[in-house]
């Protein structure tokens, strides 16, 4: 216990970032240490499983040990009156301090899936590892259960029920949440994640690796009107998505302006295709709010940090009289406190793992 | 002191309890996991089970040795990972184990001497030639020299484990056991089976060990002209017990390190890193 609040170290690696989080009571994060691999996948245009496994074991042991060490700092901090910097010092970056340990820890969280496997048993073989040795609860967590509760830690007020989008490079679902541990997918994608076609279009239009953040940006400065991409609903009623017939689309395009001899103008192209995809997301969601009885639209995932979905998304909620919910943008990417503010929630319901726990690439949600 | 060994480079996981006192290493407790490739699952179970049946608990824990290395990427990293945080949990001192030295030792006798647990399982090589020829199928070099004639004389034989790397390569290394610890004679390295064949040519008497005889166990034979044995299934792969003995000699020598320090032993680059450096050139 941490100032008799029930602590918990949490632990993520389920892709790129290696993850630790001292969260007291589930919402109050005393550290979030993210070290992330972006710069070194870029080389390769996409994450390579072998070589994010090989990064996760070098890193995981130091970050958490810098969660510990930082959740410290914040500790002092609040002792010395200045509750208000809580929050900057536990995002921010170095430190070295000391005095709290794994003792002081109640319980030890960590992303059992989804993942990639590779990634997701260097944070379970760690947490694993820490459960045995210090004698306490291990907890699994569900990585998207994890992006959504990121939202408990960004509003304190915030109580379930509520319809969520999660929208990652790896999941775009619209999940109805009708308590901590109720989760009812309503919808996924059939095809690829809404961050996979984001991807593969960038690259298509020559601007890099990660896509999401390269075509909301470049999109700013072009007219999402000027090439239009086929809008795909599927059936009537159903809250799936497919977002392959876009990536298509724009293959396509870029195929025959480069045979016509055309220039093509990539802030156009990057506009109409983010349009074409946030309008199906933005309508399925608005929708499934509405027809579930629910006031409040919560997103998720390193996607929800997307500047034109928010804004979009934004715009319809007010129409509607929903309430719209996201994370601040550290807590949108994969983080360990999501993780551990979920685990908290699983073990007041009593979920606990034992040291079987396995790493499973697709749990379902 | 009290040595936790784990080995999780195999198929199979592997974990053994010792006690070790002024150079004496005894086995106390070891279990063998069931499930082929399932170290995630297994691993932290068979720890707490092989503390159990020993009567300790973690924090009477001195020393853990683990099997760094080389063999299945994987499982190299499940043990590596867990060694390093029961490690920093428990303030302890690690040793990382070359996977090659300690699946060698399994070839010597000592194997029986030293563990009582151990030697239900055990079976020796050199003390009996009988059993020695019934268990490895040998190829003498000519009919004077057949297994029924001579004594495998373990001090002169090579023993080679050989592992597994896919695409017709492993990871191989070529060893004399002297003084119940193996002696590095052929370098331990990535190979393809061709470069490790010619690496031993020379050696009369080879003891090949490791899953790479499974695969290769026909190749094996079919290019080599000196005697040539398998060790039997017994003691053919990858094993906690000699990863303690080994982990306490090198912790004598002064060679344990702090959790941070213990680095895994791929011996290998990653495929994609691979190939990215040939064509940037490098
Ligand atoms: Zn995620």
């Amino acid at each position: 216990m941490i100032k008799g609040k029930f602590a918990i170290l949490a632990i993520e690696s389920s892709c790129d970032e290696t993850a630790a989080a001292v969260v007291l009571e589930g919402r109050e994060v005393l550290s979030n240490v993210i070290s992330s691999q972006i710069e070194i996948h870029k080389a390769y245009g996409g994450v390579v499983p072998e070589i994010a496994s090989r990064h996760h074991l070098n890193n995981v042991n130091w970050v958490c040990q810098q969660a510990l060490d930082q959740a410290s700092e914040t500790l002092a901090a609040m002792d010395a009156g200045e509750t208000s910097v809580i929050s900057d010092a536990a995002l921010k970056e170095g430190g070295s301090g000391g005095g709290l340990s794994m003792d002081d820890i109640d319980a030890i969280a960590v992303t059992y899936g989804p993942g990639l496997v590779g990634a997701l048993l260097i944070g379970l073989a760690t947490a694993k590892a820490y459960a045995l040795a210090m004698g306490k609860p291990l907890i699994g967590v569900h990585h998207i259960h994890g992006h959504i509760c990121a939202n408990f830690i960004e509003h304190k007020d915030l109580k379930p029920p509520f319809m969520a989008l999660v929208i990652s490079g790896g999941h775009t679902n619209i999940v109805e949440v009708s308590d901590y541990n109720e989760y009812q997918v309503l919808g996924g994608t059939r095809d690829d994640a809404a961050g996979e076609a984001y991807d593969k279009v960038a690259r298509v239009l020559g601007l890099g690796y990660p896509g999401g953040p390269l075509i909301d940006k470049i999109a700013k400065s072009g007219n999402p009107e000027a090439v239009e991409f086929k809008r795909v609903f599927l059936e009537k009623d159903s809250f799936d998505f497919s977002f392959s017939g876009i990536k298509t689309g724009v293959l396509n395009y870029v195929n025959s302006e480069k045979q016509a001899g055309r220039e093509i103008n990539v802030p156009d192209v990057a506009a109409g295709f983010q349009q074409a995809v946030l309008d199906v997301i933005v309508t399925k969601t608005v929708t499934a709010a509405i027809q579930m009885n629910k006031d409040k639209i919560v997103m998720a995932g390193g996607v929800a940090a997307n500047s034109r979905l928010r804004e979009m998304l934004q715009a319809e909620c007010d129409k509607h009289g929903i309430s719209l919910y996201h994370p601040s943008p550290i807590l949108c990417t994969d983080n360990a406190a999501m993780i551990g503010c979920a685990a908290y929630y699983n073990y007041k319901a009593g979920k606990i793992s034992d040291l079987t726990l396995d790493a499973i690439p697709n749990l379902p949600l | 002191m009290n040595i936790l060994a784990i080995e999780t480079t195999g198929a199979y996981a592997s974990v053994a309890f010792a006690k070790a006192d002024r150079g004496h290493v005894q086995i106390i407790s070891r279990i063998n996991g069931q499930d082929r490739f399932s170290h995630l699952q297994n691993l932290a179970p068979q720890i707490q089970q092989v503390l159990d049946e020993a009567n300790l608990a973690v924090g009477d824990l001195d020393l853990i040795a683990v099997s760094k290395g080389p063999g299945s990427f994987t499982g190299i990293r499940i043990g590596v990972a867990t060694a390093r945080a029961l490690c920093q949990a428990l303030d302890l001192p690690c040793v990382g184990v070359p996977s090659l030295e300690a699946l060698a030792m399994r070839a010597m006798p000592g194997e029986i001497a030293l563990g009582t647990g151990a030697a239900a399982n055990c079976r020796q090589i050199e003390a009996d030639a009988q059993q020695t020829s019934e268990n490895c199928r040998k190829i003498a070099a000519d009919d004077s020299q057949s297994p029924e004639n001579g004594r495998w004389d373990l001090g002169n034989t090579l023993i080679c484990p050989i592992l597994d790397a896919k695409r017709s390569q492993v990871y191989g290394g070529g060893y004399y056991i002297r003084d119940g610890f193996p002696v590095e004679e052929v370098k331990a390295g990535p190979y393809t089976l061709e470069e490790f064949m010619e690496a031993v040519k020379d050696y009369d008497e080879v003891l090949f060990m490791g899953d790479g005889v499974d695969k290769y166990g026909d190749e094996i034979l079919r290019v080599r002209t000196g005697r040539t044995a398998f060790a039997p299934e017994e003691i053919r792969y990858q094993d906690a017990w000699s990863v303690a003995l080994l982990g306490c000699k090198m912790q004598t020598e002064g060679n344990t390190v702090a959790f941070d320090k213990l680095q895994p032993e791929y011996m290998r680059m990653a495929e994609a890193e691979r190939k990215l450096r040939e064509k940037q050139g490098k």
